[in-house]
């Protein structure tokens, strides 16, 4: 007799699509990740590989303790460490053990405790890097100077800093800040490193084009009309976390809306609210909240944007 | 209701019906006051004291208290003895009373102790009530204690005021400090409830009764492989399958 | 409504219960409060003693009432005991939040003590700290003359703002008269200017050539700007005179060229004097060529990008003003903001229409 197996879709599984998307956003940031080494030194090095470490090791353990199966093999906590160290300033010898902590709260609470890949409401770095910067702000929101023109690491006001005061004269040259030769975290002060790795995940398909230009554009925009000077508006763009977090992280397959006209409306949200959280907010940087905020907003974006199939009304509580 | 051991109506607070972890009661000065141990001690110590009074006096008044005005005299009878606590700890113990601040008031609406009065004081004699008294109110202290004790000594590296080593000392700090914050109270407080629900007794849960795929109707339907695998497919031409694939595939 | 009914049983009964449980816990909690208020005052008032000993050692205070005409800065005084003197506690507006003083003045009218309890200011704070200590030992009048230069660097207004305080302390406790004039004295923005219309003129085409006619000053111009010249070609040449007496006189004097979009196009300075204390700067902060050269391009919102003057913070920011007050009357339509405004109505536009466009659509082919 003939055994005739019938199961319910999908027929086939493979962690190799999810492994592809993932190597594909790590060589996306190689770029941005060395453009950080070489202006930061070895202490970048450093901190990204003890992040990228403790995400791995926090996600092997828990499945361990759990007796639930690896996953450790899809990437996606390497690239969540990456993210994560690419978030910090490059003051390792302050910060390692700071970064053990927030990598483990990142993976363990907001990612594996939720369900794991696919099921967690928030984008794991996003908020792990809140958590570090409410944590430890004292040596996660202080802001490294880069080697390159001098011989140790210093501190002092990053633009993000400078464009929030009353003073906003000393502003490094708009060259410099695309370079990256500027204060701030490793991965976000390298502009064009960024936009190589933009172009490289449009390219390979990963992303749709539209949401980090969206919410990039949004703050442009927003910060001309409210300064009447497009060259403060573009400073505005380049400083903090924007660019990383626009491309990477509000990018994010779990946490964001599915379809496109959803991922737009998120970026155009975490665009105003990170405008208004660096205008008229106490904290100098608003990306991180804005895209948590947004992140617990895409269910209902989605639902919202949903596409309605051909002949079908609208009723209420849902679509027929 | 028949408790055969007085011993079991004290116990049962303390861990199978802790009133924070368990019955999810009295949150509020849980997440308030667990962000030190002596805080939490104080606060777990004067709401055992005003449950344990208002669970003698309500329960002494049983018989005498109408229905109708139930809920507005046990309130009264709570905040009095409420305020009286309050005034004696202004007067005797005044840093105490300073870091309590308003939550020694709230004591007054804390569900616990309104709680207790309408499931237990009500309904048993003096004594019972003041042993489920006790047993809710020094559960309770032992649940802010654990609590107070992971956020203190993980967050500001101090237990009870007195810095611990190597966590805490000259110029350096290895502490978490959003555990002393709200959101890290949040956090402790949501894997204390997990892993207290996890290993303490279950309670009323449900066995699934457990049965062989044969014979059950959704087996070509149910994504569990086993099922599957171990049952022949049955395609009947028979009208009750129809709208269903198979029912269609039997008819073609 | 039976009047009967009202007084049944199972109506009276509840009320009354409540209204007796009501009564005996208000008796035993009065009572406990009778045993514990005592106890209660006197550590309220060690506890206010203990904070106020900073400023006065060893004293023993009680609340004393607020005369009525008390500065508005007052927030309570304390009278000591032993005849040691007062205690003040004020609080005022400082640069950005509340200040709260606390000063101690003996009985014959000297400071004892002074110190800050709370403020937010966002520079010098140890430096205000130090400045405050300074205080110590002098009576009303030394606190008047208190010598300015021993403001806090880059604190000019807070430490401005805790002097006016502690002399309000000497007024509340009738040491002092109160100040019937405001606290600053008058200021008048605008300045002498030195030049000739035809010597501006002059100057004027060198920074930009052109003809250049006197025009009369529009409405709202700020008296900053002393003179107008309109370019014949387009733009124009401001010709700004300043003035600042509040803490010690400075005069500026400019020529500002501006072409047709509201950009600076040249600037000449002809007098900068920089602010207070000129005697005790050692190296006074010069107006260079980096500085002047760093207006060019600039219009009425790039402004605040200028690079400021070290140690000449508020005379560059007054000068500052006075420009973009000057621009901003010229050249009022932001432009940028306008496209702004324009794109982000686009945005919103855009999508509505499309919106509206396929119901318009739908309905169409439902009546079909």
């Amino acid at each position: 007799m003939n055994k005739l197996t019938v199961s319910s879709a999908p027929h086939i599984r493979s962690s190799s699509a999810t492994n592809r998307v993932m190597l594909d956003v790590i060589i996306a940031l190689l770029p941005t990740a060395i453009a950080g080494s070489v202006i930061f030194g070895w202490q970048a090095i450093a901190t990204i590989l003890i992040c990228v470490l403790s995400s791995v090791l926090a996600e092997f353990i828990y499945n361990l303790i759990l007796k639930k199966e690896q996953t450790v093999g899809d990437f996606s906590a390497a690239v969540t460490g990456l993210l994560l160290g690419l978030n910090m300033p490059a003051n390792f010898t302050e910060i390692w053990w700071q970064c053990i902590i927030g990598s483990a709260f990142a993976i363990i609470v907001v990612k594996c405790l939720f369900g794991g890949l696919g099921a967690n409401f928030a984008n794991p770095a996003i908020t792990g890097r809140i958590f570090m910067m409410i944590c430890y702000t004292g040596t996660v929101g202080k802001s490294v100077f880069p080697i390159i023109g001098s011989a140790e690491l210093s501190t002092g006001a990053t633009p993000l800093v400078v464009l929030g005061s009353d003073n906003i004269s000393s502003l490094p040259s708009l060259f410099d800040m695309l370079l990256g030769l500027r204060g701030g975290a490793i991965g976000e002060v390298c502009i064009l490193a960024l936009l190589v790795g933009f172009v490289y995940l449009v390219v390979r398909k990963v992303i749709y084009f539209e949401t980090p230009l969206i919410m990039i554009g949004t703050v442009f925009v927003l910060s001309l009309l409210v300064s009447n000077d497009p060259v403060y508006a573009l400073y505005q763009v380049m400083s903090g976390g924007l660019i990383l977090g626009a491309v990477f992280m509000a990018t994010d397959y779990v946490t964001t809306p599915i379809n496109r006209t959803g991922k737009m409306i998120f970026a155009l949200g975490a665009g105003l609210i990170t405008v208004l959280i660096r205008l008229y907010g106490s904290y100098p940087e608003g990306v991180s909240f804005a895209i948590l905020l947004m992140n617990i907003l895409s269910p209902y974006i989605e639902k919202w944007t949903a596409k309605r199939p051909l002949g079908a009304k609208r009723v209420k509580g849902g679509t027929k | 209701m028949k408790q055969n051991n007085k011993l079991s109506i004290f116990l049962r607070g303390l861990i199978a019906e802790n009133p924070v972890l368990v019955l999810v009661l009295g949150t509020c000065p849980t997440l308030a006051q667990t962000g030190s141990v002596i805080a939490a001690l104080s606060m777990g110590i004067a709401a055992t004291i005003v449950l344990a009074c208002s669970n003698v006096v309500i329960s002494a008044l049983r018989k005498v208290i109408p229905d109708t005005v139930r809920i507005p005299c046990y309130i009264v009878v709570i905040a009095g003895f409420v305020t009286a606590v309050q005034l004696l700890m202004h007067a005797y113990l005044p840093d105490l009373y300073a870091m309590m601040g308003v939550y020694l008031a709230l004591i007054v609406v804390n569900c616990i102790i309104l709680g207790r009065a309408e499931m237990f004081a009500r309904k048993n004699n003096m004594l019972d009530s003041l042993l489920d008294g006790l047993g809710m109110g020094v559960g309770f202290l032992l649940a802010l204690l654990a609590m107070a004790t992971i956020r203190e000594v993980l967050g500001a590296g101090t237990f009870a005021g007195i810095a611990i080593p190597f966590l805490v000392g000259e110029g350096y700090s290895y502490t978490i400090p959003i555990l002393t914050q709200a959101p890290g109270g949040f956090l402790v407080f949501g894997i204390l409830i997990a892993i207290v629900n996890k290993i303490g007794p279950k309670k009323g849960e449900k066995k699934r009764k457990e049965f062989s795929c044969e014979g059950c109707p959704s087996a070509h339907l149910c994504g569990k492989v086993s099922c599957a695998e171990n049952t022949e497919l049955v395609i009947t031409s028979e009208p009750e399958v129809q709208g269903t694939p198979e029912g269609k595939e039997g008819e073609a | 409504m039976n009047l009967k009914n009202i007084f049944k049983k199972d109506n009276i009964m509840p009320v009354a219960v409540l209204g007796i449980i009501c009564l005996v816990v208000a008796v035993l909690v009065a009572g406990i409060n009778l045993i514990t208020r005592d106890v209660i005052k006197a550590e309220e008032d060690r506890k206010i003693s203990e904070s106020l000993s900073i400023v006065m050692e060893g004293g023993e205070f009680e609340k004393a009432e607020l005369p009525s005409d008390a500065p508005s800065t007052v927030t309570a005084v304390y009278r000591e005991k032993n005849g040691k003197g007062n205690v003040v506690t004020l609080t005022k507006q400082g640069y950005k939040a509340p200040i709260s003083i606390t000063v101690g003045i003996d009985a014959e009218g000297k400071i004892t003590g002074a110190v800050i309890t709370s403020q937010a200011e966002s520079h010098g704070k140890t430096g205000i700290d130090s400045y405050v200590s300074g205080f110590i030992g002098s009576d009303a009048a030394g606190v008047e003359s208190h010598f300015s230069a021993n403001h806090v660097t880059g604190a000019t207004v807070t430490s401005e703002k805790i002097k006016e305080a502690i002399y309000d302390a000497f007024v509340v406790l009738g040491l002092a008269a109160a100040k019937d004039t405001p606290d600053v004295p008058e200021f008048t923005p605008a300045g002498e200017a030195s030049l000739t219309e035809s010597e501006a003129i002059a100057i004027a085409k060198e920074l930009m050539d052109g003809s250049y006619t006197k025009v009369a000053l529009p409405e709202n111009m700020p008296e900053t700007t002393h003179a107008l010249y309109k370019r014949q070609e387009g733009g124009y040449a401001i010709h700004l005179a300043t003035q600042r007496i509040k803490w010690s006189p400075t005069e500026n004097e400019a020529i500002v060229t501006v072409d047709g979009l509201g950009n600076i196009t040249g600037i000449k300075m002809i007098q900068w004097n920089v602010g207070y204390d000129k005697e005790l700067l050692s190296a006074a902060p010069v107006c260079t060529e980096e500085y002047l050269n760093s207006f060019i391009g600039k219009n009425a919102s790039s402004l605040n990008r200028v690079e400021i003057v070290t140690n000449a913070t508020l005379t560059n920011n007054f000068f500052g003003e006075a420009l973009k007050g000057a621009l901003d009357v010229l050249y009022p339509v932001p432009i940028y903001s306008i496209i702004a405004i324009v794109i982000i109505a686009l945005a919103i536009a855009a999508p509505v229409a499309v919106v509206i466009i396929n119901k318009v659509r739908r309905k169409k082919n439902e009546a079909k």
